[in-house]
């Protein structure tokens, strides 16, 4: 039940100095959340002059068998980036050694902290898993492109049970309380993204039409829903307002994106890719593989044709069921009859050679889709380079050898552009030397990482998130690149 | 140098296949206890001093008898969204009270973990800003469905401008939505949507106007406890709030016609009437189907299509077969409740309902017959209670075998209510293994946790009860060897002195307990509630949990002077 029309709408405009992508019909009508973020008025965020425009984060937990991660001499590839030598866009990679995880933290702590910088405190509440630290590095970039406004993001990956449609990330944030949700089902997000409502008429006019009045009946209601809000909340206690307040928040700013936008609008040409989204199917009979390449399609998709400006993609634990598309046995001998996690516990350096080759085969699939976003972004020509190269593509996880759980040596990866960095190299900053898996004081910790993220994207200063708590100095400010 | 440590004592003992999130980092040697009034002191704010690993960890111990008088109020209200599954079940009570029975696109609502918690637990269902962006389109697909007989919704031809005929529709609509009835400016408020909707659309799009401002109420989506002050001078829940308790307790879902018609007139504040309408919700099968998701969320049981199984490994597995561990899971829990049983007899009762599959699946001597019929029947005699399910078992464990540790978990953190944290300062340092091999199997590796302070303050504890169900295979099927050939060593004294030969002896033993029954008690509280439970909650539970069944202490719960009035409101 594919509903997108793959003719190209006329009056499809997109504002390339703000990424802007507004909507006028066909392709991208009635978006049942998008939409909302793409048609508010235009913001006045600008590129630093050279850095990148969007920024897409892949991440996977526990970390990944580094030594197989790390070039070799000469800026060879070992297997895990091999897939992308193979797509021959290692001069556009700058893998980063000697980054540390500087919270001190155990287990999922980590990951709970790796993009917000605030170290989760609250072990042992029974609630700590379910509220964040903070807002995540690339939420505070989206918002600062967006000048205080709801980015326009999308969040999918790959997870374990293909029929649940949704996950809460526990490693991106909008806030505190405030999760960012994976999609998990390419069908369900490229409905999201490109299908029109079944109901409306075909025609660009009439639809148009429709497309409005929908809005101003959408304006209306909300209109009530908030009156409603405004007078529960005088029935409830502090804590139950606060609750309100947060839900009523998130409404006002959708009844925002209702405004009209009155900007000018400036016509752009597109990419003639930008035509013609991937090709979905339904999820029955689909392989986590087939179902992770089609939301990597679809990310890069959506941020190559200016449907958003950030995006994340996420690797979660895979079983060994769902990894059956990677037939070689070591996998069967690496995790017997363990789960993932304990099956990496096993891959540290320390443990079994067998894991170690098995979780580098896993590793290396990781590796193909992020070789298969940068493809996608790269196979797009925008003038002055292809979308890649305007687009800030970082891979890193929380963890080292994930076995370990251990915080040294991070996996730090950026392509197509980090914020004016020289690509086509790797460099080294740890002062332990790069194969430790264990902590350095001295070392540049993640938020390091992550004020280069915001500096490319023109948000001054040189701190992120907040190591009140580590007793240790940290280095501070970017990343020396 | 076998470890890296810090503060000598917080390593991390991942290699050694430690349970997820659960550090090895105890505080069971002052065990967190239903019931204990000391809790409310056990999270120190800033730095947290370690606490000494007791030389003997132990079970958690018993309380003394405690007197259980905390201060503190009772019972109190969060407004709390409801959950996923209270979210699809109410929106198909309110279709089916329209009369239109089609099904919706699933809600956008992320599912919570609920691994520790159960689902509708108030920190699990915050809505987070891809949903409160996915959940208007989702409703407009709700009215698109609902006006799709426009005329017979309304039982009138929708007209130019609102009128009698619409406001009555608005006033039964939102009375439904918001599970109270409406006032009259809440009424004109609808009617005035209709109208400006009308100014650029058509009646259809009026009448989904006045919908789509009901559902996305928030009183739609919170459990909003609004008081009033009764004749008697004392303020008390109003009526419909009282049957909104009731109802997302009982059935998790609105009330039916019955309970509105109850609270419509005010007769449920009648003690009698709550009473009779209690234990009429309690016969209705939303209350069964209520009970056995408790007790599924409660142990963090699969249903039967999440199970998978490696065939390699468990050959008699298939969809069938899990959809019949299903429900011999469902029926267990409900002969239980039925017949008046209590907790203690929840967790030791050997008598259940088995067809013909699962005696094979279970290498028993047939007694069911070849027609799939059900019959009743005890099973081998390690076999009792609910953790002896095999749905259970099957649950507890990874595609390929069981899970010691989880099951060990879950009698600590679900039966005896005490808590299993990482320290406060943990650290990501792992020791490496021992000299030598990494343990090849999991008596070996029991052992190493053993010899591990750090380890072994939560896995003395642990181990020995995952042991005793390791006698269970990860299909629940009774063993007494691994397939390497090693015996599984059941038996184990507890440190109270109970010695026990195998499961069903340890949970005997368990079920004798106070704590375990008052632990029980507070999970139905917390279930009741949608929140953590206080001390002074927890208290109760003790009283609680001397009803003489199950049954009788939801009723106690569900006609309780705090689930009628606020607090301060008693009389």
């Amino acid at each position: 039940m594919t509903r997108y029309r793959a003719h190209r709408p006329e009056s499809l405009v997109v504002d390339r100095g703000r990424r802007r992508f507004l909507i006028g019909s066909g392709a991208v009508l009635a978006l049942p959340f998008l939409e909302t973020l793409t048609s508010r008025t235009a913001h006045a965020w600008a590129p630093v002059a050279g850095g990148p425009s969007r920024m897409a984060v892949l991440y996977n937990s526990h970390g990944l068998i580094m030594e197989n991660f790390l070039p070799g001499p000469n800026f060879s590839m070992r297997p895990i980036l091999q897939p992308v030598a193979d797509a021959n866009l290692t001069s556009k990679l700058l893998i980063v050694g000697g980054v540390d995880q500087k919270v001190n933290s155990a287990h999922a702590g980590n990951a709970w902290t790796h993009f917000t910088c605030v170290p989760k405190t609250e072990w042992g509440s029974e609630n700590w898993q379910i509220t964040g630290s903070g807002p995540s590095i690339e939420h505070v970039i989206g918002r600062h492109m967006a000048d205080g406004q709801t980015p326009r993001r999308l969040d999918v990956g790959v997870y374990d049970d293909l029929a649940r449609p949704t996950q809460r990330s526990n490693l991106f944030w909008f806030g505190a309380d405030d999760p960012v949700v994976h999609q998990l089902d390419p069908q369900r997000v490229f409905d999201g993204l490109f299908a029109s409502e079944p109901t409306e008429p075909e025609t660009e006019t009439s639809t148009r039409t429709t497309v409005n009045r929908r809005d101003s009946r959408r304006a209306l209601v909300l209109d009530r829903v908030l009156e409603q809000f405004r007078s529960l909340r005088g029935r409830v206690s502090a804590d139950d307002r606060h609750r309100l307040d947060q839900h009523a928040e998130k409404l006002v700013e959708l009844e925002q994106s209702l405004v009209p936008t009155t900007t000018e609008e400036v016509p752009v040409e597109l990419s003639p890719t930008c035509d013609e989204p991937p090709a979905v199917s339904p999820l029955s009979g689909l392989t986590h593989r087939e179902v992770a390449e089609r939301n990597i399609d679809i990310l890069s998709h959506a941020l190559a044709c200016n449907l958003v400006d950030i995006g994340t993609f996420r690797i979660f634990d895979l079983s060994r069921a769902a990894l059956s598309f990677i037939t070689d046995p070591s996998l069967n001998a690496a995790f017997g009859d363990k789960n993932h996690h304990n099956t990496w516990h096993d891959a540290s350096d320390l443990g079994v050679e067998l894991t170690r080759e098995a979780f580098t085969l896993i590793n290396t699939w990781y590796g193909e889709l992020f070789a298969r976003l940068l493809q996608n972004l790269d196979a797009i020509d925008e003038g002055d380079g292809t979308a890649l190269d305007h687009t800030m593509v970082l891979w890193t996880a929380e963890y080292g050898h994930g076995g370990g759980h251990a915080s040294g040596n991070l996996p730090v990866v950026f392509a197509g552009n980090a914020g004016g960095a020289t690509l086509g190299r790797y460099v080294n900053l740890s002062r332990n030397g790069a194969d430790s898996q264990w902590r350095n004081d001295a070392n540049p910790g993640f938020h390091a990482c992550a004020v280069t993220c915001m500096n490319a994207f023109g948000i001054t200063g040189n701190t992120f998130g907040d190591y009140a708590i580590v007793e240790s100095p940290v280095a501070s400010g970017p990343l020396a690149l | 140098m076998p470890f890296h440590r810090i503060s000598g004592r917080s390593v991390v003992c991942a290699w050694l296949g430690v349970v997820g999130l659960a550090g090895c980092e105890s505080q069971l040697g002052a065990p967190v206890v239903a019931g204990s009034p000391s809790e409310a002191s056990e999270q120190p704010e800033g730095p947290v001093a370690a606490p000494e690993v007791p030389d003997r960890p132990s079970v958690p111990r018993e309380q003394p008898e405690a007197s259980c008088s905390v201060e503190g109020s009772i019972g109190e209200p969060r407004l709390r969204r409801l959950s996923p599954t209270e979210l699809e079940s109410t929106l198909a009570d309110l279709m089916a009270q329209f009369d239109v029975n089609v099904d919706t696109d699933p809600s956008p609502l992320a599912r919570p973990s609920v691994r520790h918690h159960f689902e509708n637990h108030i920190e699990a269902n915050g809505m987070t800003r891809f949903e409160v962006e996915a959940v208007m389109p989702w409703i407009e697909s709700i009215s698109d469905v609902m006006t799709s007989d426009l005329d017979g919704l309304l039982g009138c031809s929708a007209p130019p401008a609102a009128d009698g005929c619409v406001r009555e529709f608005a006033a039964r609509f939102g009375a439904a939505a918001l599970r109270r009835p409406l006032t009259a400016d809440e009424v004109d408020a609808l009617a005035g949507l209709y109208d400006a909707v009308l100014e650029f659309d058509e009646p259809r799009a009026a009448v989904r106007g006045i919908m789509e401002a009901s559902l996305q109420a928030p009183e739609f989506w919170y459990l909003a406890t609004d008081t009033e002050i009764g004749p008697d001078d004392a303020p008390r829940y109003t009526s419909h709030a009282l049957a909104s308790r009731l109802s997302y307790f009982l059935w998790g879902t609105m009330p039916d016609r019955p309970l509105r018609l109850a609270a419509d007139d005010g007769a449920l504040h009648d003690p009698a009437v709550l009473m009779s309408q209690v234990e009429r919700m309690l016969d209705d099968p939303r209350a069964a189907e209520a009970m056995v998701r408790f007790h599924r969320e409660w142990l963090n049981v699969s249903p039967a299509d999440r199970l998978t199984k490696d065939p390699e490994v468990y050959a008699a597995f298939n969809p069938e077969l899990a959809r019949d561990l299903d429900e011999e899971f469902s029926r267990f829990v409900l002969a239980v409740v039925r017949s008046d049983g209590s907790i203690h007899d929840l967790l030791t009762e050997r008598r259940t309902t088995v067809n013909r599959g699962i005696e094979e699946a279970l290498g028993l001597a047939p007694v069911a017959n070849d027609d799939g019929d059900w019959v009743q029947r005890e099973l081998e005699p390690e076999r009792a209670g609910i953790l002896g399910r095999p749905l259970y078992l099957a649950s507890s464990a990874t595609d390929r075998d069981s899970k010691l540790i989880d099951r060990g978990v879950t009698v600590v953190e679900k039966l005896l209510c005490a808590r299993l944290t990482p320290p406060a300062d943990a650290t990501s340092v792992i020791p490496p293994p021992p000299a030598g091999a990494p343990p090849s199997n999991k008596l070996e590796q029991v052992e190493a946790r053993a010899e591990m302070d750090a380890c072994s303050s939560c896995h003395d504890t642990i181990d020995p009860i995952g042991l005793a169900f390791e006698a269970f295979d990860g299909l629940g099927v009774v063993r007494e060897r691994y397939s390497d050939g090693v015996a599984i060593p059941t038996h184990g004294v507890l440190p109270n002195g109970d010695t026990f030969t195998n499961a069903a002896e340890l949970v005997d033993a368990l079920a004798q307990r106070e704590q375990v029954r008052s632990c029980y008690a507070t999970k139905w509280l917390e279930w009741s509630l949608g929140r953590d439970t206080t001390p002074a909650e927890r208290c109760l539970a003790e009283s609680l949990s001397d009803a003489p069944s199950i049954r009788a202490m939801l009723v106690q719960i569900a006609t309780s002077d705090w689930m009628r009035r606020p607090v301060g409101g008693a009389q």
